[in-house]
């Protein structure tokens, strides 16, 4: 007796089309959170959706298909950061950040208030990570993207370097950046604020 | 030895920036002997330095899934323009 496997109705076949219905919105907010642009960010969902397509037989199905797409999604936002960064070289946003945070004698201008709690405390609020999104927006866009790359993609400093094209004096110096930056938005909007 | 004291003198400017770096490359000695003994007087650098892991950690643990902006859904039109970029549409 041949068996005929009936096709597993939980394997669709490929289809752009419906990727769009079914992840679109997530796939253009996550992008547009991070590029700022809404032009780019749609560019940015559309050409996931087309790479998607061409590399679908390589969609092994153990994860799940929005997870695929936005590994692709990932790939798609390094190289527009990649771009955008050759386009306008780092050099034009390395204004001195230190003279706003430190006095002439290299001291703090504002003494820095100890954070209380632990992340996964406040990681339990929703009105945390708000505040969070909220103080990572008001960063420049592309410190941001760096530094969420970083952080929470985990990228080491010798790949961002490689990947972006930019020297590790660049990385440093922007990460550098985006930690005060970050401490001090978190701190007057979410903790106790610095004080004088 | 006198190298090891290059950094005896760091102020909080220099600190923070070791701070930050110390998570990106491994310091010399003289820049860890330097940080630690700042750190020993300096109640901010301290601060800055929790909070410097406090926030690798939140990233970790929140960066990845995290929508800066989640009220954005796809407008009607952008998704019209994008389907019709596609080819099965």
């Amino acid at each position: 007796m041949s068996v005929t496997r009936a096709p597993d109705p939980h394997i669709l076949p490929p289809s752009a089309s419906r990727w769009l219905d079914d992840h679109g919105d997530a796939l253009y907010a996550y992008a547009l959170a991070r590029v700022r642009s809404p032009e780019a960010a749609e560019d940015l969902v559309q050409e996931t959706l087309l790479a998607g397509l061409s590399a679908h037989h390589r969609f092994e199905g153990n994860s799940a298909e929005r997870t695929w797409l936005f590994g692709i999604l990932k790939h798609k936002l390094l190289d527009h950061l990649r771009k955008a960064i050759r386009q306008r070289p780092l050099t034009e946003i390395e204004s001195d950040v230190d003279a706003e945070f430190f006095s002439g004698g290299g001291h703090w201008k504002l003494s820095v208030s100890r954070w209380p709690g632990d992340p996964q405390q406040a990681l339990e609020n929703a009105e945390f990570h708000q505040t969070l999104a909220h103080c990572m927006s008001k960063l420049p866009s592309r410190i941001a993207q760096l530094f969420w790359l970083r952080e929470a993609e985990g990228f080491t400093t010798e790949q961002l370097c490689q990947e972006l094209d930019i020297t590790a004096t660049n990385v440093w110096a922007m990460l550098h950046r985006a930690r005060l930056r970050l401490r001090q938005c978190l701190s007057v909007n979410w903790f106790e604020g610095d004080k004088k | 030895m006198l190298r090891a004291l290059k950094n005896i003198n760091l102020n909080c400017q220099g600190a923070a920036r070791l701070i930050s770096q110390h998570s990106e490359r491994p310091l010399a000695l003289s820049e860890r002997v330097g940080l630690k003994l700042h750190l020993l007087i300096c109640r901010s650098c301290r601060a800055y330095q929790r909070s410097v892991r406090f926030l690798k950690r939140i990233m970790l643990l929140a960066g990845s899934t995290m929508n800066l902006s989640a009220d954005a859904p796809l407008s009607s039109e952008a998704r019209e323009r994008i389907r019709r970029g596609l080819p099965d549409r």
